[in-house]
């Protein structure tokens, strides 16, 4: 499934993951096991900011294409217009109702069908995303084109020839990979600071190609992805428990301390 | 440290005032507008919102903390704001409404009043500088020789350059006929200028390479007073033919204000040819030996008209942030027991729940949309123009002089309403109001400036009364009349609206009452009468105009919330719509009500009392 790695310096085709979200800076509510649709606004995942930055960033650098791609209702277009609107070149939108209720691996299934459409030599996707949080998705999708993976880089060193070096936050520290390309990033948020969408930006998007394909188009069986094709449910939504109100102590600072440390001795018990 | 941001907007008002009542989708339909989708509109509009919070917001308080210097190399202005100025320009925002000969997007008007409304609600002092810039950019443009288009316009579309509005003297503040800076003319064509100015809104700064002063100068043997007046192009550094740079052209600033708000905002006295070795370039043609080189008045007009709609959004977006804050703190804030519930768990209440409290958000709330009302119906009138001037020419002349009757209007009501309602932030937060914690009092001290500057409130009132009441004979007030007596007719068939339409009848019945007494003050010459009450006048016409336009909205609203389940957050939002529009015309309108009687009756009392009767002592 290897596409291609054949950059030496030459143009450097870069294919971008973003998911359009609901906006989790908004009071999210969860009523009788699901999340409230009434009020949601969507905005573009905010990690994918960071992937579709990185792939400006290469650009300007390399020359190439971004491509950015996307999977979700026609409501998910607005990511995509967002995406354009930054710099990112060409579009494509998989608007599909068989795509409804994917995990992380029907999304992957469905991306691996997509990309290998043209050639690539990197893919950047955010971490994870905003709404569910999993950090699936990449991982996945590089197991399935058989490509390196990084995950949660923090920075993009060196492109050079057919080997890209990444530094990840790693569970010791920051870990210096190499890889040879094509290969999958998935973007921490320190990775860089995302540019916003000009007007001109805003403005030039809509002389861009955008393509709009359906399950059918990429060949794919509408029972191996969305809720039909789907290895894990989501039975229950619980929002998230109310913390108990916090104590505030007034006084002296040496009352005070001597209160609080009592406190944690004797009822939290926190120096056993 | 990083600064707290409190930068806020309420994007689904802005939508609701653009898309739903102010129906911006028409005007995308139609030419010249038609290259852009409402999908863009929209996108423009998150956009901006996301430049105003993430670029600007943060720079508030540290641009206001630091303000501006004078130093022997120019002016200093907060080192914060010189980014903000490169990005607000590389992200191309002055050009969103520039038409597209200009090398603008050629956005409607109508959809620019929201954007520049979040870059003042996030930094008022910052925007001043790209406003005055953008409106110096549009008299070259339009009246400028093709060379001064060539050498000046572009550079101060992209920001390289930095424009300014050069009216004011000392000895010549509202009565600018009164200016004495000279030109002479020079044997190549341009002018040897003289003179000192004050007040001059980014005068100088650190971060344009050149700046572009639009003043107004007399040529010599002109005739006195404004009309005598020419429109000078004078650049501080000089421009060779081929655009660059050459020596300083004889433009010092001596002073920089000390002022009460818009710190980041320099605001300069500046000294134009000292050492004999200014140049200035006349704006528009003409020669002061054909003696057809004045009507400067008539061409700062141009940029006046425009920088007085400006200075009304630049009103609302700092009222519509000063309410939003307030409204955050008051949910938030916990004091006091509920008259009826008491306490509650927490020990006391959001101050949310206080009905005084609630009072001052609802006075406030309605105040910001019934301005935002106001602004948009007349941005909307000036994109129907464009829009008619291909197919009505005819139209256009009476739609713009339509258009013209609104602008003293827009100007003082919105700037009045802008003050009042960051005067009420303050008191909701209370005392931490006072404090420079909170925005609230900032907001209070920048907003002071707007009824003041381009043409205190006091002359709009004159320039409403003295001038556009007895324009096209009359037929321009007496068509508001009519159009929202017409409103107030129609409401009156509405079921629950019948409070509304009675008031509102009441109002316009008052307002035709004033008019004819105007017109036998006018014939009994007694013009003093109308004169002491402009003012008045025009806070009677604004509240009508504003509880008409909110009730207007409140149909489209009731409309929208048939459709919908009514404790849905939709729901929420078209409800708050109505109560806007009953409580403005249940609480405010009777204000003019009550006006019309006052000023009908004719007081003469401020007109009658001895000068000594003010005070023997001062």
């Amino acid at each position: 499934m290897r596409h291609r790695a054949d950059f030496s310096g030459g143009e450097l085709n870069v294919i971008v993951l973003i998911k359009h979200v609901i906006d989790v800076e908004l009071n999210v509510r969860v009523r009788d096991g699901s999340v409230v649709q009434d009020g949601m606004t969507y905005v573009l995942s905010k990690w994918d900011e960071n992937a579709i930055e990185a792939a400006l960033v290469l650009k300007d650098a390399h020359d190439g294409e971004v491509t950015a791609v996307t999977i979700g209702p026609e409501r998910s277009g607005e990511s995509l217009r967002k995406a354009l609107a930054m710099g990112v070149d060409k579009g494509v939108h998989i608007n599909d109702p068989a795509t409804e209720g994917s995990d992380s691996m029907g999304y992957a299934r469905i991306l691996a069908k997509t990309v290998t459409r043209q050639p690539y030599d990197l893919i950047l996707a955010g971490r994870q995303s905003q709404d569910t949080d999993q950090g699936g998705t990449g991982p996945m999708l590089a197991e399935l084109l058989n490509i390196p993976l990084v995950g949660n880089v923090v920075e993009i060193a060196a492109v050079d020839g057919t080997k890209l070096t990444a530094h990840r936050n790693g569970d010791a520290g920051k870990e210096v990979v190499e890889v040879t390309l094509p290969a999958l990033l998935t973007a921490n948020d320190s990775l860089n600071e995302p540019r916003l969408a000009s007007l001109r930006g805003i403005m030039a998007a809509k002389n861009k190609p955008m393509e709009i394909l359906t399950l059918a188009d990429l060949e794919i069986d509408p029972a191996t992805v969305g809720a039909a094709g789907a290895g894990t449910e989501v039975v229950e939504m619980q929002p998230p428990r109310a913390r108990a109100a916090g104590q505030k102590f007034e006084g002296a600072p040496e009352e005070i301390t001597k209160e609080v440390m009592g406190l944690l001795v004797n009822e939290a018990k926190i120096f056993g | 440290m990083s600064e707290t941001n409190f930068y806020k907007c309420d994007l689904r008002e802005l939508e609701f005032a653009l898309f739903e009542q102010f129906r911006l989708g028409e005007l995308l339909a139609s030419p010249p507008f038609d290259h852009i989708s409402e999908d863009e509109a929209r996108m423009i509009l998150k956009e901006a919102n996301r430049f105003a919070g993430d670029i600007l917001g943060p720079t508030l308080a540290p641009a206001d903390r630091e303000g501006c210097r004078l130093t022997p190399e120019g002016v200093k202005v907060p080192k914060i704001l010189h980014n903000v100025w490169h990005k607000y320009y590389e992200q191309g925002w002055n050009t969103l409404a520039m038409p597209e000969t200009w090398g603008g997007q050629g956005a409607p008007r109508l959809l620019a009043v929201p954007v520049s409304e979040m870059m003042s609600a996030a930094n008022l002092a910052f925007h001043t500088y790209p406003q005055l810039t953008l409106g110096v950019s549009a008299v070259i443009h339009g009246l400028g020789s093709p060379e001064q288009k060539a050498l000046f316009g572009k550079k101060l579309d992209t920001g390289e350059w930095s424009g300014t509005m050069v009216l004011t003297e000392p000895q010549a503040g509202s009565d600018v006929g009164l200016s004495t800076t000279k030109a002479i003319p020079n044997s190549d064509g341009s002018y040897q200028i003289t003179g000192n100015k004050i007040f001059i809104s980014g005068g100088d700064n650190d971060f344009a390479e050149n700046i572009v002063h639009l003043a107004l100068a007399r040529i010599e043997g002109a005739a006195r007073g404004s009309r005598g007046l020419s429109l000078f192009l004078i650049p501080k550094i000089k421009v060779n033919p081929d655009g660059s740079l050459g020596e300083a052209n004889d433009v010092v600033c001596t002073r920089v204000e000390e002022k009460m708000g818009i710190h980041g905002s320099a605001t300069c006295a500046l000294s134009f040819g000292e050492n004999g070795g200014c140049v200035g370039y006349l704006i528009g043609g003409g020669s002061s030996k054909e003696g057809d080189a004045s009507g400067g008045m008539q061409k700062m007009f141009l940029m006046m008209n425009e920088a007085r709609v400006s200075v009304a959004t630049q009103a609302l977006g700092v009222a519509s942030t000063a309410y939003l804050n307030a409204l955050e703190y008051s949910r938030t804030r916990l004091q006091g027991a509920h008259h009826q519930k008491g306490r509650g768990e927490a020990g006391a209440v959001a101050i949310i729940e206080h009905p005084d409290v609630r009072r001052m958000l609802m006075e406030m709330k309605c105040r910001v949309e019934g301005c935002r009302a106001l602004l948009y119906y007349i941005r909307r009138m000036d994109d129907r123009i464009s829009i008619l001037r291909a197919s009505d020419p005819q139209g256009v002349g009476e739609l713009h002089d339509y258009f013209s009757l609104f602008i003293p209007l827009l100007k003082a009501h919105v700037t009045d309403m802008g003050v009042e309602v960051a005067s009420l932030a303050v008191q909701v937060f209370g005392g931490a109001g006072y404090t420079a914690d909170f925005p609230a009092e900032q907001y209070l001290r920048d907003s002071r400036i707007l009824p003041i500057y381009e043409g205190t409130n006091g002359i709009q009132a004159l320039d409403l009364v003295g001038r556009k009441l007895g324009q096209n004979g009359g037929a321009l007030i007496q068509r508001f009349s009519r159009e929202v007596g017409d409103f107030a007719a129609t409401l009156k068939s509405r079921p629950g609206y019948e409070i509304e339409s009675g008031k509102l009848e009441v109002a316009v019945a008052g307002f035709n009452k004033v008019l004819a007494q105007y017109l036998q003050f006018a014939a009994g010459d007694k013009l003093e009468l109308i004169l002491v009450t402009g003012a008045p006048f025009l806070e009677m016409m604004g509240h009508t105009m504003c509880a008409y336009l909110l009730l207007e909205g409140a149909l489209i609203a009731e409309a929208a919330l048939a459709e919908l389940e009514p404790e849905s957050s939709e729901a929420q939002f078209y409800r708050g719509k109505i109560a806007s529009a009953r409580y403005y015309t249940r609480n405010l309108l009777p204000l003019a009500i009550a006006l019309a009687d006052t000023i009908a009756a004719g007081d003469a009392t401020a007109l009658e009392i001895p000068d000594g009767g003010f005070s023997l002592a001062y």
